[in-house]
């Protein structure tokens, strides 16, 4: 892309995101937390499933969160026990704005039948409750990590598709996409390259506010007993596993619960944020 | 009259007398101390576990919080002594003959229900014949596999003769009757009939919330029981079971978790009372699929097990370590057979000998609480005699569903019985719950002998040899017996470490220390 000949500053949307106070409380902390996350299992003193110290055991100089409730060492196991959820829910988050995007675009390029067809699942799909169905899913088929990542990306997609078929729908009979079609460009171009760039911004910041959901959801689900299985370590089953000791172990409980809190705040403030900057909701204010 | 029926019932609950008598000191600290003696009067609050929120009074076929209210409710022939053995308790005295395949059980003069009708002989065969009724379809039922439910007699007014199969005799008779056989009147209905002879007579019961039973005054121990009134609170977890008993709303909360007692030993107002039980806890390897049908497998997962950090880590200590045996209260336990302790350098030899010098796989199948523990400690004890152990927890209807006897390896373990009870149910020949599917002809040979041998040193021997068998061969991996714990408000006496794990059940032996 080449420079832009006019002679004033063009504003570089980046800086103006970062210049927002909320989006970089949002950045740091969502960054903070995945770096603990994907770097954590390298620090960890013991392995996640090492039996170390007695059941329960209280906090100590070797054990800075205690022991568990057989006795793992709390401490690496919050270390080890996001990489899970990080990961499930950033994949989750993308496989549905993915889909519901696609989808959602088609629906409001092709209109009709196809329009009608996809309008009616989608809100077939939406009156099911989240998480509902993906207990259900789960239940039936398995926990395999890719399966329940698909589960939650198929209960999230209906709101992307509506979502995106919305702003679409303002967009597809502007002039530039009834020239591109009649220049012949075929339809995945028109799509992709035309309508998908317009209406790019309120996609993501629902992609950010997804994430926050996945977060609640995959770690409910291991909090239930659906997600990841024992003894692998993940925070949301960690506060299953020792919220019987609570009174007695608080630690085990809260490490993981403060995790779980600033990860889905992080990212919640950043997507809100973001909103926020690019809607110029705070421009008038100021 | 009526402490002469007690006495003769050879229930000795000695200093137990109404306490009518006794004015003075109510100390709230000591329990059991001298001059703690039983008074009458006042009402107390049990807080059970009800986790389905539903619950039945039915008295040989309780569902969930069923069993305990049953304590209330009804008596027996015979109930549960202290000690895990059958004491006589409605019967005043019972004869068996030599092969065990006819009862003659007397019952004491005068003993009445709750309703005022006396308890005659007839109520026996009903109660008897409704318990084994196919129509009711009692789990318990099968324990009298062999009864001949068209021969019970009637001999006289308080007398009934019960015949068994020839061959088949059930010397356990008094075993099983404890655990169940509640005595109920001809009229009874589990719901609009709710009649018993227990110590406590219904006044009030909502299904998953509570009950409430007033004192029966012609109890057939007398003086007893103690309080004019019992209330029965249903709780579906146990952390507000916990705030409830905190706040005073409960005074007694049986069956308490390890996790909270260290909160309430710390809490002067509460007694945690520990009673050593033979509530046990296994691994059960299934002989019929591979790598299991090897004995030598079996052994080295045996060998395998430190059953000391298992009891440590999973019973959090209150308990102590098995055999990879079950009942060590009843009178015929083997105590010969040497314990069996962890021999990781064994283990690995026999499965390089089985053939698994490479490493084996294997699927543990727990569906939670303290299996699925016991599951995660031996996963990483495995791993030291190069056996992988994935554990994999299945939903609790799944496990105890129709695939329940088919898991390959699973968690196990049951309650605290008499030896000829438990084998019936878990590994003798027509267990129901065979999830070993051990099948040794020696050996059921032996448990039915026993089940037909009054004569406790010629049942010992046999029991012995049986458990040899077990031992050596058996699918059955026991590592550990655990502890029954009971919260008590210290203002409640009569709560004492009992063998049964029941302590905190029985209703007629407790009373309240603050009443005047």
């Amino acid at each position: 892309m080449s420079r832009p000949p006019s002679s004033f500053r063009k504003p570089n949307p980046l800086l103006d995101l970062l210049r927002a106070r909320q989006v970089r409380f949002g950045l740091v902390l969502s960054v903070l937390v995945v770096a603990f996350a994907l770097l954590g299992p390298l620090f960890a003193p013991h392995a996640p499933t090492d039996l170390v110290g007695i059941t329960y055991g209280p906090p100590s100089l070797d054990a800075p969160l205690g022991h568990d409730y057989i006795g793992h060492d709390v401490w690496s196991r919050v270390l080890a026990g996001g990489v899970s959820v990080v990961w499930m829910s950033l994949v989750s988050a993308v496989l549905a704005l993915t889909a519901g995007t696609a989808l959602g675009l088609l629906a409001a390029f092709a209109r009709r039948r196809v329009d009608q067809t996809i309008v009616w699942f989608t809100d077939v799909f939406l009156a099911f409750p989240d998480l509902i169905l993906v207990l259900l899913i789960v239940s039936m088929l398995g926990r395999e990590h890719w399966i329940i990542v698909l589960t939650v990306a198929v209960a999230f997609a209906p709101g992307v598709v509506r979502l995106s078929r919305g702003i679409a729908l303002g967009v597809v009979n502007q002039e530039f996409v009834e020239a591109a079609e009649m220049m012949g460009y075929p339809r995945g171009r028109i799509l992709f390259r035309e309508i998908l760039p317009s209406i790019l911004t309120p996609l993501l910041v629902h992609l950010g506010i997804m994430l926050t959901w996945a977060i609640g959801m995959l770690s409910g689900l291991a909090f239930l007993g659906y997600g990841v299985a024992p003894p692998a370590a993940d925070w949301g089953l960690m506060i299953n596993e020792n919220r019987a000791g609570l009174l007695i172990q608080p630690a085990a409980v809260f490490g993981p619960v403060l995790l779980i809190a600033l990860f889905a705040l992080g990212t919640n403030l950043l997507a809100e944020g973001v909103g926020r900057v690019t809607s110029r909701i705070e421009e008038k204010t100021t | 009259m009526r402490a002469g029926l007690a006495a003769g019932g050879g229930l000795v609950l000695g200093g137990l007398l109404p306490a009518c008598s006794e004015g003075g000191r109510t100390t709230e600290v000591a329990s059991g101390a001298n001059g703690d003696e039983p008074r009458r009067g006042g009402t107390v609050r049990f807080g059970v576990i009800e986790g389905s929120q539903a619950g039945n009074l039915d008295a040989h076929k309780p569902v969930g919080s069923g069993a305990f209210r049953g304590w209330a409710l009804y008596s027996k022939l015979w109930e549960w002594g202290l000690d895990a053995r059958p004491k006589l308790a409605l019967a005043e005295e019972a004869e068996v003959n030599a092969d065990a395949t006819e009862w003659t059980i007397r019952l004491h003069k005068d003993l009445e229900f709750h309703h005022g009708k006396t308890i005659s002989a007839d109520d026996v065969i009903f109660s008897l014949l409704r318990l084994t009724d196919p129509q009711l379809a009692s789990p318990y039922a099968g324990y009298l596999y062999s009864l001949l439910r068209n021969d019970v007699k009637k001999l006289d007014e308080r007398t009934v003769r019960i015949p068994f199969e020839k061959g088949a005799g059930l010397v356990a008779l008094a075993e099983c009757w404890m655990s169940w056989g509640g005595i109920v009147p001809t009229d009874y209905d589990p719901v609009n009939n709710v009649v018993g002879a227990g110590p406590y007579r219904l006044k009030s019961f909502t299904p998953g919330q509570r009950s409430v039973f007033t004192r029966f005054d012609n109890y057939f121990k007398s003086g007893q029981p103690y309080f004019d009134e019992v209330e029965i609170l249903d709780f579906s977890d146990q952390t507000g079971r916990l705030q409830a008993l905190q706040a005073g709303q409960i005074d007694i909360a049986p069956n308490l978790p390890f996790e909270q007692q260290a909160f309430l030993k710390a809490d002067p107002r509460f007694e945690v009372v520990s009673s050593e039980t033979d509530v046990w806890h296994s691994f059960d390897m299934n002989l019929e699929k591979a790598p299991f049908d090897d004995p030598r497998v079996r052994k080295a997962f045996r060998l395998i097990a430190d059953r000391e950090e298992l009891v440590a880590r999973v019973l959090q200590g209150q308990g102590r370590v098995a055999n990879d045996l079950y009942s060590p209260s009843d009178p015929a336990f083997n105590h010969d057979i040497p314990q069996r302790r962890q021999d990781l350098a064994e283990a690995t030899r026999l499965l390089k000998e089985a053939g698994h010098g490479n490493g084996l796989d294997v699927e543990l199948v727990t569906s939670g609480g303290a299996g699925a523990n016991a599951a995660l400690v031996f996963a990483q004890q495995a791993k030291k005699a190069g056996v992988n152990v994935t554990v994999s927890k299945v939903d609790g209807s799944i496990f105890t569903g129709p695939k329940r006897n088919d898991w390959t390896f699973s968690t196990g373990g049951s309650v605290s019985r008499p030896f000829l009870l438990t084998v019936q149910q878990h590994d003798g020949p027509r267990a129901v719950g065979n999830k070993t599917h051990f099948k040794d002809p020696r050996f059921a040979e032996l448990i039915t002998q026993a089940l037909g041998q009054p004569d406790l040193d010629r049942r010992r021997a046999l029991v012995g040899e049986a458990q040899r068998i077990q031992h050596e061969s058996g699918g059955m991996l026991i590592w550990g017996y655990s502890n029954v714990l009971d919260a008590v408000s210290k203002d409640i006496g009569g709560v004492t470490p009992d063998r049964t794990g029941f302590a905190g059940w029985r209703t007629d032996r407790i009373w309240r220390r603050s009443i005047a």
